[in-house]
């Protein structure tokens, strides 16, 4: 665990991040999600888009407070 | 006067004069909320100083485009218009790096906005400035006039309700422009004044646009949570008050059967891959390229850590805000539907067609929330562009000499109130065209073209201003003509011709299929050729080109910003004439006005008494001092106009900067140039070397002072250049000079005081440069310095140990400014190692001197013991020879005297036996008298023979195994008569069998008859004496041999006894203890001593133990045969 806090700490993962990022939000694939079919009763896609997003906005809460709680 | 006519005209229904009141209402609560926050920073509590408010402005980023376009956009699109917000999200991953820089830079630099950002990075360049500002001005004035037109609408949605929809009405949202009555009767035209005073009042209270608006910042994050509360209110009447949620609004649209295709993208042009995937690129460039995301990001930043929460928080607002708009939409969509136009208001009409009054006012205030912060910031920062990167260096440029610090302010203000009237005047132009609506897009197409050469000017050194403009120029230019041109067609103003044939009929140059690049939407056409052409352009042109050397610093300046200052300020340059201070402060004044003035210079000089620092000053300080002017005019003005004014101000001072003095050769400015450097570095490391050889190689002190000043005049042409040292009288002397006239050296001879330099560089220990010695407060120096011809000097303390000893000078008589700082640095080091050099070589003179004086005494000393070792051998060998010649004389002398002893003992003896007749009685007394007393000289002769013989070395023994009990038998034989004689009883005690001794046989028994003589002489009538021999098997007395055995005989009495203190000498030569003793006992007093010498002849030892009174025990040791059995051994 604390070792893979510690390769967290590397500040070349939240370029990964962001290149990750921005893949996941760009064709192709969001052409996986975005299609006519529904999950949970919502619409894949706004699913996805929504999901994403938020999941991102966390990985930015998570980098936040590790770069600001460099050891 | 028709309905659309009346719609938007000032209108004095009740229901118009209650929104205007509420609106006028809000506005004012935003002035309280302002003005409270600049109270509160006033008094150092600030309001905005936290990372939430922080956020909270940066969500001016949604404005009313958002609060209301997103629905619209809904309905057209689909899911597109979240890229607009998603791509912000992936930026904030890079705020880390990319943000967090651009604020350190911003801070340092005093950057005033976007465009002085990236003026100042490209050598504060005025052009590059100005073209980023005119293309700012191009790409948000219609972006403004969207937010107005915004407010306008809703305005008149709230006060009109015959426009509400489901009154047929719906087309009245008016869809074309309006010149048929006087603006003074529009809405929107007070709405943009209220906005005017408000921007003016808290985005210009200051000239210093790089301080920080924290009443404009604290009213932007008020309207940002006021217009997220309205808009989740509406959300949540929607979703949940009209719908069932969610998920019933969701599946409601997913089944009907037009709108189901709004769940899927790329099912039109609007909404392709490729649109959205511009889309993404372009909002993550405009949350940090729009001027206003700039503004409020970097220039309004207060803290860089700040950046760690807002660039979650942001996203997070974003993500909040956008949460209700789908279902806004597709409730819209199902309850109202009709086209986009309409579904932009889905927000306001949608309560209202419930009757949900307040609602709907919360709403417009949200809108109006989201629109004025959009006006006011983009108006504050678009007038600070203007004013700092157009009207300030026209205004130079013009020499307009006037007092500008009052101008500025108003002019800013009325920059504010110019943009917003400008907006106000595009939205009277162009209406509902086309262009408005898209004006979002199209404005963070702008935005993006800055990008390439912020992003390269932060990372990439080699960015030129070249470049820059080249790129910006590119750019700028392809989004106008692809994107510009044709929403002016589209808007009907020019013909549409252009974009089926292309202008004058040339397809290629048809700016939505430019080149015949077909099958891209609109926006990506435009980006495609914008930005790469800019980044080509920018890329190309900075490599092509070079830089000149501000470039470069500032190039370094914005790159390096996280290294260490020292390494980015290698200065070259100096100021030949340098204004005095309070003309500095009086220029300053006229742009920031003159309390500010005062205190940049008191903090640059950490104190108020400034006035007399300048000659005290270096070349670098007074690079830095002119450095800090230049920073807190650019607050002002901006860094580009900063510079020419301060450029111009010292121009016409006749003070210009020119290269410094070439004492090291050309230092090239910038890193890149090391082998510039390296050389340099090298040039100076030789010069020390060669002065620490110096050093090093000479102990004179002298010859040190010398060569070093040597090198000072051969390397660096000195004109003059000493060393004073103090002398013992405390006076300070020059010791060695060059160049210097004879009644200069005589008359600097002083006691050190603060009334000349030198004698204060000697007190303070500190290195004291004068650039210009004509400027000089020391009247002791000048009529030095002047007779001399000094124009400039440097002085040095020189060190030994932690002791100043003396003070290096150097002076030039060529010119003011002589000696740069690098030098002023070696030089300093060079007295240190004067210093150094001074205080070995005298510790090295103390070291001889006393090393002499020490030899001296050595010498002196050697001599004396030698002539007294001498004298002490001649008395030795003297004294040698005299107890040779002694010895000698009395083994002859005792031979010579036994003789006739011998016939007189014999010739007395005959006369008493009568022999030759009879002889009476008193004849025989007295011949028997004769007869003893010769007998005693004869038995003292004898003693004295043999004493001498042995000293003389001529008593000869022969030792051999022999038995001791024969010769003990024989010498008692002899001696019993003697005990009989005085009655004493003797006892013989020894162990059967003793075994052999080494010895001689008659000396043995001369050492028993002594003993025993000596015991029976010295014990009474009566008195008992014994003789014990035996091995002695105890632990052996020193003295003796180890390895050996040995027989111990002791001779034993109880006579008279001896005292402790007489032990010692008691085998010495002629004692007699008692003088009386040799009257009362006989004896020579030779007989112990010879005993002794004979008993270690023998290699044994005589003991003896006596106590006074009760008798003596005198014992002897004998080695026994056993190991030498048949060994003769001769000893001499």
């Amino acid at each position: 665990m604390k070792k893979a806090i510690h390769i967290l700490y590397k500040k070349e993962w939240w370029v990964i991040f962001f290149i990750l990022g921005f893949f996941l939000i760009n064709y192709p694939i969001i052409h996986i999600f975005n299609k006519d079919f529904m999950i949970f009763g919502y619409p894949a896609f706004y699913l996805y888009l929504m999901l994403g997003w938020f999941g991102s906005i966390i990985v930015i809460v998570i980098y936040a407070w590790l770069s600001s709680h460099r050891p | 006067m028709s309905l659309r006519e009346r719609e938007r005209i000032i209108d004095f229904n009740p229901r118009y004069l209650l929104i205007a009141g509420i609106s006028v209402s809000y506005l004012l609560f935003l002035f309280a909320v302002a003005y409270y926050a600049d109270l509160r920073k006033l008094r150092g509590k600030s309001l905005v100083d936290n990372p939430y408010i922080y956020a909270l402005t940066l969500a001016v980023y949604c404005s009313s485009w958002t609060f209301y376009g997103s629905v619209g956009e809904v309905t057209n699109t689909g899911f597109k218009f979240i890229t607009i917000y998603i791509g912000p999200t992936l930026t904030a991953f890079a705020w880390g790096f990319i943000l967090r820089k651009m604020i350190r830079i911003s801070k340092e630099n005093h950057i005033t906005s976007i465009a002085d950002f990236i003026s100042s990075r490209y050598g504060k360049c005025s052009y590059l400035g100005a073209l980023v500002t005119i293309f700012a001005i191009i790409g948000i004035m219609p972006y403004i006039a969207l937010q107005l037109k915004s407010i306008s609408s809703t305005f008149e949605l709230l006060t009109h309700p015959e426009l509400r929809p489901g009154l047929q009405t719906l087309a009245a949202i008016p869809d074309a422009s309006y010149q048929g009555h006087p603006f003074y009767l529009e809405t929107a035209f007070y709405i943009s004044l209220v906005l005017a005073l408000f921007g003016a009042l808290f985005g210009a209270r200051h000239l210093d646009a790089s301080e920080k608006h924290e009443g404009m910042a604290a009213a932007i994050a008020t309207e940002s949570i006021i217009k997220l509360i309205a808009f989740f209110a509406v959300g949540l009447f929607v979703t949940y008050g009209l719908f069932g949620g969610f998920k019933d609004i969701l599946s409601r649209i997913a089944h009907h059967e037009i709108y189901r295709e709004l769940l899927l993208i790329n099912t039109s042009a609007a909404n392709s891959y490729q649109s959205w995937f511009t889309t993404i690129i372009l909002s993550m460039a405009a949350i940090m390229f729009l001027p206003r995301q700039f503004h409020m990001a970097v220039i309004e930043n207060q803290r860089e850590e700040h950046i760690n929460k807002a660039m979650y928080l942001l996203p997070l607002y974003l993500f909040l805000i956008n949460l209700f708009v789908i279902p806004i939409a597709f409730g819209g969509l199902l309850e109202i539907g009709g086209p986009s136009s309409i579904a932009d208001n889905y927000v306001l009409t949608l309560p209202l067609l419930h009757s949900q009054q307040s609602l709907s006012v919360l709403a417009f205030i949200g809108g109006l929330s989201a629109a004025t912060g959009m006006v006011v910031v983009s108006s504050v920062t678009l007038s600070t562009m203007l004013l700092n990167n157009l009207i300030m260096p026209l205004l130079l440029i013009l020499k307009v000499k006037a007092d500008l610090s009052f101008w500025l302010i108003h002019l800013k203000r009325l920059g504010i109130l110019l943009i917003i009237l400008l907006g106000y005047l595009f939205f009277r132009i162009i209406g509902d065209s086309y262009m408005l609506v898209n004006m979002g897009l199209i404005s963070f197409s702008a935005a993006i073209q800055t990008a390439p050469a912020i992003i390269g000017g932060l990372y990439w050194k080699k960015g030129t201003r070249h470049g820059a403009i080249a790129g910006l120029t590119f750019g700028f230019n392809f989004w106008f003509y692809t994107m510009m041109i044709p929403s002016f067609v589209y808007s009907g103003w020019l013909p549409g011709s252009i974009l089926t044939k292309g202008p004058l009929g040339l397809w290629w140059l048809n700016p939505i299929e430019l080149f015949g690049l077909t099958g891209f939407d609109f926006y990506s056409h435009s980006l495609f050729w914008s930005l790469s052409s800019n980044i080509m352009a920018y890329l190309a042109v900075s490599l092509i080109g070079s830089q000149d050397e501000i470039g470069r610093r500032q190039a370094e300046r914005f790159v390096d910003v996280f290294k260490p200052t020292i390494d980015r300020f290698v200065q070259e340059k100096r100021y030949a004439n340098f204004p005095a201070l309070s003309e500095l402060e009086k220029m300053m004044a006229r742009f920031i006005g003159k309390r500010k003035a005062h205190t940049t210079l008191v903090n640059f000089f950490a104190t108020s008494d400034y006035t007399d620092k300048l000659a005290q000053m270096n070349d670098q300080q007074r690079m830095q001092l002119a450095a800090e002017v230049e920073k807190s005019i650019a607050g002002a003005v901006g860094s580009s106009a900063a510079r020419i004014i301060c450029d111009t101000y010292m121009k016409a001072l006749g003070s210009e900067m020119e290269n410094v003095f070439d004492i090291f050769g050309k230092i090239s400015l910038s890193l890149e140039a090391s082998q510039e450097e390296l050389q340099q570095r090298i040039k100076e490391l030789s010069v020390l070397y060669e002065a620490s050889r110096m050093v090093a190689s000479s102990l004179d002190p002298k010859q040190v002072m010398n060569d070093i000043l040597d090198l000072l005049v051969d390397k660096f042409r000195i004109d003059n250049c000493s060393v004073r040292l103090l002398d013992r009288d405390g006076m300070l002397r020059i010791k060695a000079q060059r160049g210097l006239r004879p009644e200069f050296v005589k008359n600097s001879e002083r006691q050190p005081s603060m009334e000349c330099y030198s004698g204060e560089c000697f007190l303070t220990g500190k290195v004291i440069h004068v650039s210009d010695a004509e400027k000089i407060d020391k009247p002791v120096s000048t009529n030095l310095m002047t007779g001399q011809g000094i124009k400039s000097f440097v002085q040095a303390p020189i060190f030994s140990e932690k002791e100043i000893i003396g003070v290096l000078s150097a002076s030039s008589m060529k010119e003011k400014g002589y000696f740069s700082d690098k030098f002023i640095e070696l030089f300093k080091t060079l007295a240190q190692q004067l210093g150094v050099a001074i205080g070995t070589a005298r510790l090295y003179d103390q070291l001889a001197r006393f090393n002499k004086q020490l030899e001296i005494k050595v010498a002196e000393r050697t001599i004396a013991l030698e002539l007294k070792s001498i004298e002490l051998g001649q008395a030795n060998t003297e004294l040698k020879e005299l107890d040779r010649l002694k010895s000698e004389f009395l083994a002859n002398m005792s031979h010579e005297l036994r003789t006739p002893m011998n016939s007189i003992i014999g010739y007395t003896q005959l006369l008493i036996d009568g022999i030759d007749g009879p002889i009476n009685e008193e004849q025989k007394k007295s011949l028997e008298t004769v007869e003893r007393n010769a007998t005693n000289l004869l038995a003292l002769i004898n003693d004295i023979l043999d004493l001498s013989k042995i000293e003389a070395g001529k008593m000869t023994i022969s030792l051999a195994p022999i038995s001791f009990e024969t010769v003990l038998d024989e010498t008692l034989t002899t001696l019993f008569p003697l005990f009989e004689h005085k009655q004493q009883h003797f006892s013989l005690k020894k162990e059967e069998s003793l075994p052999e001794v080494i010895g001689d046989p008659e000396k043995l028994r001369q050492i028993l008859i002594n003993l025993l003589n000596n015991a029976i002489k010295f014990t009474d009538t009566a008195g008992e004496i014994s003789l014990t021999a035996e091995v002695f098997r105890g632990a052996l007395p020193p003295g003796l041999d180890p390895e050996k055995h040995y027989l111990a005989v002791a001779v034993k009495d109880n006579g008279i006894g001896i005292k402790t203190e007489d032990l010692e000498r008691l085998f010495g030569e002629f004692i007699q203890l008692d003088a009386s003793s040799s009257r009362k006992y006989g004896g020579t007093g030779l007989g112990l001593s010879i005993t002794k010498r004979l008993v270690e002849m023998h290699h044994g030892i005589i003991q003896v133990d006596s106590r006074y009174g009760e008798g003596s025990t005198f014992t002897f040791f004998l080695p026994l045969a056993e190991e030498e059995e048949g060994e003769m051994k001769k000893v001499s």
